[in-house]
């Protein structure tokens, strides 16, 4: 297989690449402000919101992302609201994602055990407190491993990208090989290209839950 | 016509239209779950041998495998093909080649947590009752394993329906197709027709969630038991 279709064209290939990485940064800034949104609706101590949380989680987590993409691309400028197609993958994408992470965090935060939180306030420490050195700690535990596949999993859908032409990754790949037949080259290189985005966040997976439970 | 009149989108003829690209896409997400089952519990095995020749590519192919977008699959099954091995693929087959390609890797880790999380004692009395292997394998650490990953395959197929709708970039005709066709047509409206087929994929998924979710309560509730 040669590569010759790749390095001729590096300068898209890098440019795609870039263009993934960008959606997906976006997408997880969003997507964990949503998350938390979500999170407080699914917990709150009234019914109504409670209720309204969880309809919306489950709804998201069980729509393809894909449908929530074209519904964002091709149906929001219908009422007149303009959305480009980088704006639509990263406002599908991270509404999806943010069902996953409402979850991820709320089984973390509920995994703690009541009775670490009474000990520590009955031992004289403030809500602040509690939560700060007694409950949050053993959540992070918990959550930080799930948020990260959460987060690869965001990372793997900003190739959604490719349905809406954004001129992420999978997009350029599919646009040189069609000019050029080499596709088993380009896929392969944007392949890599998902490897190098996702190794990083298991490393600092990895670290994260490391420096945790050393203490 | 108003915002609210629907009648063109709940034509007998529309939804019937829909109807079968539903089941296009069920059928796609049943077919590659029946393929990813076998070709699962072969990597899963492959994946525990003894023998480093065959572990080490089988972990490659896992892990490669499942750090790939499925989209870029689809694309490189469908496309890459016809260069690479010489058969051209139509829409159908390449789809449950991909689909099937990413969901056997999930699978085979499903299998291989699922068995080991038989704990070693239970195997042990099991050895210590004089029973051959397969024997164990077969009475014990399997029906073990199998009520304890069933949450987890009826999520993984929850996750191939949802899957089944990237295929719509390769053109194969399931439900977010045809939903497409619909909204190319008068009165060219989106929104109606992307949110019914988010509420059926919604119904659908969901209802699999919720006897999933049964299944996770009767685990445990079989687990309090035993203790």
């Amino acid at each position: 297989m040669s590569f010759n279709a790749v390095f001729e064209n590096i300068d898209m290939f890098v440019a795609g690449a870039f263009m993934s990485a960008k959606l997906a940064i976006c997408a997880w800034l969003v997507a964990i402000a949503l998350a938390l949104v979500l999170v407080s609706f699914r917990i709150a101590p009234q019914a109504p919101l409670r209720i309204l949380g969880t309809s919306v989680i489950e709804f998201l987590r069980n729509v393809p992302p894909i449908v929530i993409v074209f519904f964002v691309y091709f149906g929001l400028p219908q009422t007149g609201i303009a959305m480009s197609g980088f704006a639509s993958v990263v406002l599908g994408v991270a509404l999806y994602s943010s069902a996953l992470m409402a979850e991820t965090i709320r089984s973390g935060v509920f995994s703690v055990q009541r009775g670490q939180y009474e000990t520590a306030i009955a031992t004289g420490m403030s809500y602040v407190q509690a939560m700060r050195y007694v409950v949050l700690p053993q959540a992070l535990r918990i959550v930080v491993p799930p948020l990260g596949t959460d987060t690869i999993n965001l990372v793997k859908n900003t190739s959604l990208g490719a349905a809406v032409s954004v001129g992420e990754i999978v997009g350029v790949a599919n646009l040189v090989g069609s000019r050029t037949f080499a596709y088993a080259a380009v896929f392969t290189a944007a392949g890599v290209v998902y490897m190098c985005l996702t190794w990083p966040i298991a490393a600092v997976v990895n670290a994260i839950e490391a420096g945790l439970s050393r203490k | 016509m108003t915002m609210f009149d629907l009648g063109w989108l709940f034509h007998p003829a529309i939804l019937l239209f829909l109807a079968k690209g539903l089941g296009n896409s069920i059928l796609l997400a049943v077919i590659c779950a029946l393929i990813s089952l076998p070709c699962g519990a072969l990597l899963a095995s492959a994946r525990m041998s003894s023998w480093a020749l065959v572990r080490y590519p089988t972990i490659a192919y896992i892990e490669v495998i499942r750090s790939l977008p499925q989209m870029l699959i689809i694309f490189t099954v469908y496309f890459a093909s016809s260069s690479a091995v010489g058969i051209n693929f139509n829409p159908f087959t390449a789809a449950i080649i991909a689909l099937s390609a990413f969901a056997s890797a999930v699978m085979a880790e499903i299998l291989r947590a699922g068995l080991l999380s038989v704990e070693k004692q239970v195997l042990e009395a099991a050895e210590s009752q004089a029973l051959s292997k397969w024997q164990i394998f077969t009475m014990i650490q399997l029906p073990l394993a199998w009520r304890r990953m069933t949450p987890s395959l009826i999520s993984q197929f929850v996750a191939l329906v949802k899957a089944t709708a990237l295929t719509v970039v390769i053109g194969v005709p399931e439900f977010l197709d045809r939903a497409m066709i619909v909204t190319s047509s008068p009165p060219y409206r989106a929104i109606p027709v992307y949110l019914l087929i988010g509420v059926v994929y919604f119904c659908v998924n969901f209802s699999l969630s919720l006897l999933g979710r049964r299944f996770e309560n009767a685990e445990t509730g079989g687990m309090r038991h035993a203790v």
